[in-house]
């Protein structure tokens, strides 16, 4: 499924589309959370905060500016960004 | 890093080259690490907290809203491929494929206002000077994209964006998706009760039909724009997936009875329409049909092009049997039912 498809089952509110979305890029998000804030209790948190975000507003991703899985890795790296690094 | 780039109109592969943050992400995308497995529990922490941040669509929405949903992507996807040229492409009826997306928004919103989605408005023509393509100017509560509307901003304006001297276009293209996102949302948190109210369908006849209904005839309206679009622009034109050809023929068929000229006619008509999405129907003409009087068969993506009004009058293929007048009848009906 492209990730305008996956998108167009989240505007209409299909939940199994969310899980979708997080069984394709959690290892991903949840990856560089853990890289950059050294902590996996963060990056449970931010991994939880990507995926709702993407479920309450699933039309602030706009396909035509990369992928999905860019868009969320953005995210959780933006996030992590905001954390103290655990070392 | 967060998003700036989105809305100061630099692109996205030049902003990755300013941006320290945004490059590094791209490289972790890049490398195998740093993917991780998550803990198995956080799957359904996320599930449940999304539930309960915004509920599911229910059944009956899902079977409306997802195809609608679907359709509303691709024409996304459409007008951010297009270039300022393009967008002032002519289109037949509507002026010019900006002119097109407008009345496109202009339709949605009787659908959306009804939902409860605040007015679109329609652009103010002006200048299209560097500095005046606010995000959300003309939308009351948008000042900040996306603001006063949930998951409704519009992050790009593709190539015909600000830097193309293109702030009128993306605010068009804006209105059209933030509305129809809008609705999207709305439509994702309402009841199934809602789905049986009327409201009025968009079209030259006056009509009235279920909120199910009017969310087909987005649906068959976003897509029958798209392929107008498609062809302003020399793009191949493109058929709904079946389900939304069947859903879109059922939808235009259940109209025909009070779209056919003359008395009411005390017969049946029997549809088939073959090839991805078809079907067969029959359609009582009028409460008292007993009888079959005419089956008529067609291509089923060409049956929603005819009800598009997208045939040249005379010209639409089909098969006859039984009652000639009544099939060229309810042909000549069936091509009144656009949305221009």
């Amino acid at each position: 499924m492209s990730d305008m498809d996956l998108c167009a089952r989240l505007a209409a509110g299909d939940l199994d589309a969310l899980a979708d979305a997080y069984d394709e890029h959690s290892r991903f998000v949840f990856g560089v959370a853990v890289e950059v804030t050294g902590s996996r209790a963060y990056a449970e948190e931010i991994t939880q905060n990507v995926f709702v975000a993407l479920w309450e507003r699933p039309l602030s991703y706009d396909p035509g500016l990369g992928s999905l899985r860019g868009r969320l890795v953005s995210r959780a790296l933006h996030e992590s960004a905001l954390r103290p690094k655990v070392s | 890093m967060a998003d700036s780039y989105l809305y100061d109109g630099q692109r996205p592969e030049d902003h990755l080259a300013s941006c320290p943050g945004c490059g590094a992400a791209v490289a972790l995308l890049d490398g195998p690490e740093p993917a991780a497995e998550p803990p198995p529990t956080l799957r359904e922490a996320v599930l449940s907290l999304a539930r309960r941040r915004r509920g599911p669509a229910v059944t009956g929405w899902s079977a409306v809203a997802v195809p609608y949903a679907e359709q509303v992507a691709l024409m996304d996807e459409l007008l951010a491929g297009l270039s300022a040229p393009q967008w002032e492409a002519p289109v037949a009826r509507h002026g010019t494929v900006k002119d097109l997306v407008e009345h496109l928004t202009a339709n949605d919103a009787t659908v959306a206002g009804f939902m409860g989605v605040p007015s679109a408005g329609r652009d103010v023509p002006g200048p299209d000077a560097p500095g005046t393509d606010v995000p959300g100017a003309g939308v009351p509560g948008t000042d900040v994209p996306g603001a006063g509307v949930p998951g409704a901003g519009v992050p790009g304006a593709g190539p015909a964006g600000p830097e193309a001297g293109g702030g009128r276009i993306a605010r068009v293209r804006r209105r059209w998706r933030e509305q129809a996102g809008s609705l999207l949302e709305r439509a994702s948190a309402g009841g199934e009760v809602l789905l049986g109210v009327e409201v009025a369908l968009a079209g030259a006849r006056p009509a009235r039909a279920p909120l199910r209904q009017a969310m087909i005839q987005r649906t068959f309206e976003t897509w029958t724009h798209a392929d107008d679009i498609r062809a302003a622009t020399g793009r191949c034109r493109a058929a709904p997936p079946p389900e939304h050809v069947h859903m879109i023929a059922e939808f235009g068929l259940a109209l025909l009875p009070r779209a056919l000229k003359g008395p009411r006619r005390a017969v049946s008509a029997t549809v088939v329409l073959t090839g991805p999405g078809g079907g067969a129907w029959t359609i009582p003409l009028s409460p008292a049909s007993d009888h079959v009087a005419v089956l008529v068969s067609a291509d089923a993506v060409g049956f929603c092009r005819l009800l598009a009004g997208r045939w040249p009058a005379g010209c639409f293929p089909y098969a006859a049997e039984g009652d000639p007048a009544l099939a060229r009848d309810l042909i000549a009906a069936a091509a009144t039912l656009g949305c221009d």
